[in-house]
């Protein structure tokens, strides 16, 4: 548009204003990001009875997938050894959990809050909020004290006038052409703009998004009451072992060669 | 949220025109004169104290090499009588005008005591014992003591007093000589009087009285001879107190008709004669009985004049132009011991300059001419076309160069301009990093001046003929031409045109065809010549936006229309380099006593000027203000204003509208009137009665794009200046737009024609005197306008054209569209003084509506250089809507940095930090 001015701006403005903004947003992108890893806690060793179950359902699994390169004899041992496996673990899940009911049965209902774990998360993920929208409060402040009023570039494309508020703040003058932008813009183009930078010096930790995301943290996985219990899934799995028909791999090998050569 | 509030908090960030106090006295700077003309002037062993016909009290601390004022005070302006002068024991200076005398200390410029006395002042004389003596019309004599204390100590008998002399006694009685006849002695202690007739009594006939000087009366003789009445008995005078002595002293001998303080003594002859250096001694001044001063072109001395021994002779060597001295004053300060004797003489010559002595060597040198400057030119001398051929001449160079010769020769040519460049870049690094670096003041280098347009220069003409060349940025003078009244005393010729010659020269035209050619670089004269024509006046367009110049209005001087004898009116154009004109020009001419209005017509083609139209004033009317459109041609300033619901309410942009304030002398009213300066139809008239007693000569009157501002002072319904503002829309709905086309430049006269402006009106009460009016300038016309004000009180106040609006709401809550709406706020009949926005801060600027007040805009859009060239020359620089463009000043770069070290050190301790935390969880069980 022809109706645009061409300025003059101080040359200054480039080294004082867009340097620093730059330079600034991007440290504190790593300072945050350093911060959010100090403050996760670390991470604590696995339940040994959960472990023992994933296993087992592991292990089933595994035997369900290749059964087929065992001979019939070994097949049969192997899954009168794994049931046998199985059916103690059951029972074992079973007693503990007896035990563990009984001794409940005294006690008041649990307060799912009250869990440490949970409050644990729900903390973490606090931490992780306060992280995210702490330093971008800060860099704004920061922004607004050091470069209020300066308008350091001209967009490359028209903007109507409703962005005037937002992109010329700061700017006393109400007839400024609105591709001129004052430096909270080139805080937002930074904004937007560092995500290849932070992956460059952070590896590829998702650090930009969670700048601009601030609900970026997954919720806790919490235990759904009302489904099957393990100690039923476990028996189902004994059911479906004992009625597996077993083919072996190797059954009529020989005819199968010839029949290749024939 | 809190970034939101934030956000939202910095919306009210508002932006200050005040000069904060570490860039004052660098952003500007101020030429402080004395006043135009000085009426009276002391001398004291550490003050020189004047008095000027404006009525500016100055005092300048005579003991430093500077020469500068050490404070002033503008006095009443609007007075016939005399003004008075006198020190009272070397710390209080008193001023008299009229009735009113005044009391100053002399350090601190405080007012201490006015006394009004019962008639007119007519004499003001220290005494030798510190008083001081004040005789009043009506004969009074009255003393003002040591404190501060004003008594009155005798009545001369006396009729009409047409003149005065008064001579201090060393017994602190004084002589008083009424009507060059009547002689009295005042006895102040004893409070009695005593009287002889010069002519009855000691049958003296004087044909004039030159001076006085203690107990001498100096008078001129019927045959020319200057003789000496010394008064023997200090108590009082009878007819054997006096002897006469006879000189052989011709009167036109001396130039003591010049001189009104001091005297050449009768037996100062004795040691002149037996020297033979009387020829170049000029001035000859006594001191109590016995001592005489002599002041020659090269030297002073000092003398026993009754021994005729030469005490101490003092060589200066400054080759004084004693001719041309209209005043000298002389202050003798011996040691205490005796041993040392100083002398200060200050020289005031009829140019307006000022010499200052101490002993042998020069104290200081003011020139006063630049009190009265009558035309003013600024340029900048960057942009002139020589440089600009320079530079189309360079590039020239470059395409013919690439065209014409082979691969290899290209090659080389290629080579050599890399090289070139390669050995400069050391000269690049230091002078760009020591940029980026630099933590000093804010001061830009040279380059950097001219690419932001603030290298300019000031050329002016003073009243009394002389050019100087100021730097627009610190105040220098780089140059000064005071010879033109040779070339005006010889064929009694006035100047009628100073004008800008491509920024390469000055031409200044006489009424009789003479031009003299300054160059604009040193100030040496090029060239003289006389085919010019003779003119009386030099017009100026009603509107400039065909011309297509650097600078906006009031810089345009390179196309003119003279007004020659018997009504006939010339185009003439200085500038080769002007485009062709595409349209009618046209030009406003007032008669001589103010009562028409004539336009005419100029067509750029055939070079035709015919008269479009005339306003003829009633009787007893005249042509107080008027204002133009002055058009910026690179204005990008909106064409409407966006309300708070987005939609345009369009401005109507005519550019030729001339505005004239017309004031009834016999029925005290004032009536504005707005014309179309094409047609001559009047677009509206404001009509103020009587009954606003409005003071006519305080009308002012400016006008912006699509608005018109007048201000006068006045007495009812309040005692202030009333500001009143007239704006014009296309309609009076916004979005709706009477004129088809967007840009006023293709919108031709006739569509104009065809619909009438919307117009709203306003009014504002303003508690100051407005002395000038003037309207900010910037490149493009971005920045906010503000409407510059001097006022009385010697401030210069920046005022934002947003709050003289005619949009501000009355007599109900704005709506939340209105409330959206950029700048408007509710009404306020009263506008306050904002103490931040006096941008002269605490120099004060002398001067009166008479004086010049222009801004001008540099390349940097948010700066303009604001001048005021009254009796004091004041140059600033002013950002209407804040520095928004420029890095200012005030950044704060340490504190940047410091932040920055901060972040960078948060960085490398929380680095450090994760890092033993990734160790520890390998190695350490937290379960």
């Amino acid at each position: 548009m022809a109706n645009v001015p061409n300025l003059t701006l101080d040359p200054s403005l480039k080294y004082w204003v867009l340097l620093p903004i730059s330079f600034v947003m991007v440290l504190v992108g790593i300072v945050r990001e350093n911060i959010q890893l100090l403050i996760t806690p670390a991470a604590k060793l696995e339940d040994y009875q959960k472990i023992k179950k994933d296993e087992t359902f592991a292990r089933i699994q595994r035997f369900k997938q290749n059964f087929r390169v065992l001979s019939y004899s070994d097949f049969d041992l192997q899954r009168t050894a794994l049931i046998e496996s199985i059916s103690k673990t059951a029972t074992e899940i079973e007693t503990e959990k007896a035990e563990k009911a009984k001794q409940e049965a005294g006690d008041a209902p649990p307060n799912p809050f009250a869990d440490g774990k949970l409050s644990e998360q729900l903390s973490g993920m606090m931490k992780g909020n306060m992280a995210n929208f702490i330093p971008q409060t800060l860099i704004m402040a920061w922004v607004n004290y050091f470069f209020s009023g300066f308008v350091i570039m001209k967009l490359p494309f028209p903007l109507t006038v409703r962005f005037k508020q937002m992109l010329q703040n700061g700017v006393s003058t109400n007839d400024l052409d609105v591709r001129w932008v004052s430096s909270i813009s080139w805080y937002f183009v930074n904004l937007l703009g560092l995500k290849s930078v932070y992956n460059l010096l952070l590896g590829n930790s998702s650090i930009a998004d969670k700048m601009l995301m601030s609900s970026g943290n997954p919720m806790p996985t919490l235990d759904m009451p009302g489904g099957p219990t393990t100690e039923v899934l476990l028996k189902k799995e004994i059911d479906n072992l004992r009625i597996i028909d077993h083919v072996y791999d190797l059954d009529g090998i020989e005819e199968r060669v010839l029949n290749l050569y024939k | 949220m809190v970034p939101f509030c934030i956000f939202v908090l910095c919306f009210f960030l508002q932006a200050v025109s005040a000069v904060y106090s570490d860039e004052a006295f660098r952003t500007d700077w101020q030429i402080a004169n004395l006043g135009d003309q000085v009426y009276s002037s002391v001398l004291t062993a550490t003050n020189y104290i004047t008095i000027s016909n404006n009525g500016v009290l100055s005092v300048l601390n005579n003991t430093s090499k500077d020469g500068l004022v050490q404070w002033r005070h503008q006095l009443e302006q609007h007075t016939d009588g005399e003004r008075f002068l006198g020190v009272l024991n070397n710390e209080v200076i008193v001023s008299g005008t009229d009735n009113l005398l005044q009391l100053w200390n002399t350090t601190s410029s405080f007012l201490i005591s006015s006394v009004y006395l019962d008639a007119p002042m007519v004499g003001i004389q220290s005494l030798s014992n510190g008083e001081l003596m004040v005789v009043d019309s009506s004969g009074v004599v009255s003393k003002v003591d040591s404190l501060f204390q004003v008594s009155s100590v005798a009545a001369l008998e006396t009729g009409i007093i047409k003149s005065i002399e008064i001579s201090s006694l060393n017994n602190g009685n004084a002589v008083i000589l009424i009507n060059s006849d009547d002689l009295y002695l005042v006895d102040l202690r004893s409070s009695s009087l005593s009287k002889v007739s010069l002519k009855n009594d000691l049958n003296i006939e004087a044909t004039r009285i030159l001076t006085m000087h203690q107990n001498k009366v100096f008078f001129v003789t019927p045959n020319d001879l200057i003789n000496v009445l010394v008064l023997s008995d200090h108590s009082k005078v009878s007819k054997s107190s006096f002897k006469e002595i006879k000189t052989d002293y011709q009167s036109e001998l001396f130039k003591l008709l010049d001189l009104n303080s001091y005297i050449l003594v009768n037996n100062f002859d004795y040691y002149a004669s037996t020297t033979k250096d009387k020829s170049s001694i000029k001035y000859a001044y006594t001191y109590d009985e016995n001592l005489v001063m002599s002041l020659s072109y090269n030297n002073i001395q000092l003398f026993d004049s009754e021994l005729g021994i030469e005490i101490v002779k003092y060589n200066h060597n400054l080759d004084l132009d004693l001719d041309g001295a209209k005043n000298i004053k002389v202050a003798y300060t011996p040691s205490a011991d005796g041993a040392s004797h100083n002398i200060h003489v200050v020289i005031e010559y009829y140019n307006k300059e000022i010499t200052s002595i101490y002993n042998d060597a020069l104290l200081w040198n003011r020139d006063e001419s630049l009190s009265e400057v009558d035309e003013y030119i600024v340029y900048d001398p960057s942009k002139n076309l020589q440089s600009q051929q320079q530079e189309v001449a360079n590039f020239q160079h470059y395409l013919e160069e690439e065209n014409n010769v082979d691969i290899f020769g290209a090659f080389m040519a290629r080579w050599k301009d890399h090289w070139q460049q390669l050995k400069k870049l050391d000269q690049i690094i230091t002078r760009g990093f020591g940029n980026i670096f630099s933590f000093g003041d804010g001061e830009i280098d040279a380059k950097q001046k001219i690419e932001f347009g603030l290298n300019k220069q000031l050329v002016v003409l003073t009243k009394n003929n002389k050019v100087f060349n100021l730097d627009m940025e610190t105040g220098k003078i780089n140059w000064k031409f005071s010879q033109l009244s040779k070339f005006m005393d010889t064929n009694n010729r006035s100047i009628t045109g100073f004008l800008n010659d491509n920024n390469k020269n000055i031409k200044i035209w006489f009424d009789d065809g003479f031009v003299v050619t300054l160059d604009i670089a040193n100030g040496m004269v090029k060239h003289t010549t006389v085919d010019g024509i003779p003119a009386h006046k030099k017009l100026i367009p009603v509107n400039l936006n065909e011309f297509i110049h650097e600078e906006p209005a009031g810089l345009l001087d390179d196309d003119l229309i003279l007004r020659l004898d018997g009504d006939q009116f010339q185009y003439i154009s200085n500038n080769d380099a002007t485009p062709e004109l595409s349209q009618d020009l046209f030009f406003s001419y007032i008669n001589d006593d103010s009562t028409a209005i004539e336009v005419f017509m100029f067509n750029p083609s055939s070079k035709a000027l015919v008269n479009a139209w005339k306003f003829q004033t009633d009787a007893n009317e005249k042509i107080v203000a008027t204002a133009s459109s002055a058009r910026n041609p690179n204005s990008m300033a909106s064409i409407g204003l966006i309300l708070g619901d987005k939609s345009t309410l369009y401005k109507y942009l005519y550019p030729n509208i001339i505005s004239l304030a017309v004031f009834d002398d016999a029925s005290q009213e004032l009536s504005i009137k707005i014309f179309d300066s094409v047609s001559g139809k009047l677009i509206k008239s404001v009509f103020h009665p009587a009954t606003d007693k409005i003071d006519d000569t305080s009308i002012q009157m400016i006008q912006g794009d699509n608005y018109l501002v007048y201000s006068f002072y006045s007495y009812h319904p309040t005692i202030s200046s009333k500001i009143h503002v007239v704006e014009f829309y296309e309609s009076q709905k916004s979005d709706q737009k009477s004129l088809s086309s967007i840009t006023n430049q293709s919108v031709s006269i006739l569509d104009y024609d065809a619909v009438q402006p919307f117009i709203r009106f306003k009014s504002y009460n303003f508690a100051h005197r407005i002395e000038k009016l003037a309207l900010t300038s910037t490149k493009f016309d971005i920045s906010t306008k503000n409407i510059i004000m001097k006022l009385s009180n010697g401030q210069i106040y920046l005022i934002p054209k947003f709050l003289i609006s005619s949009r501000r709401i009355e007599g109900r809550e704005l709506t939340n569209s209105e409330k959206m709406e950029y700048m408007n706020i509710p009404y306020d009949a009263n506008l306050p003084i904002n103490n931040n926005a006096i941008i002269n801060h605490k120099r004060l600027i002398v001067g009166d509506n008479k004086a010049q007040m222009f801004s001008v805009a540099t390349n940097l859009e948010s700066t303009t250089i604001i001048c005021y060239a009254g009796n004091d020359i004041f140059c600033t620089k002013a950002y209407p809507s804040s520095q928004f463009d420029v890095l200012s000043a005030g950044f704060n770069k340490g504190q940047l940095l410091l932040t920055i070290a901060a972040l960078v050190l948060a960085g490398l301790v929380s680095w450090s930090m994760v890092e033993r935390k990734k160790l520890n969880s390998f190695w350490i069980d937290n379960y």
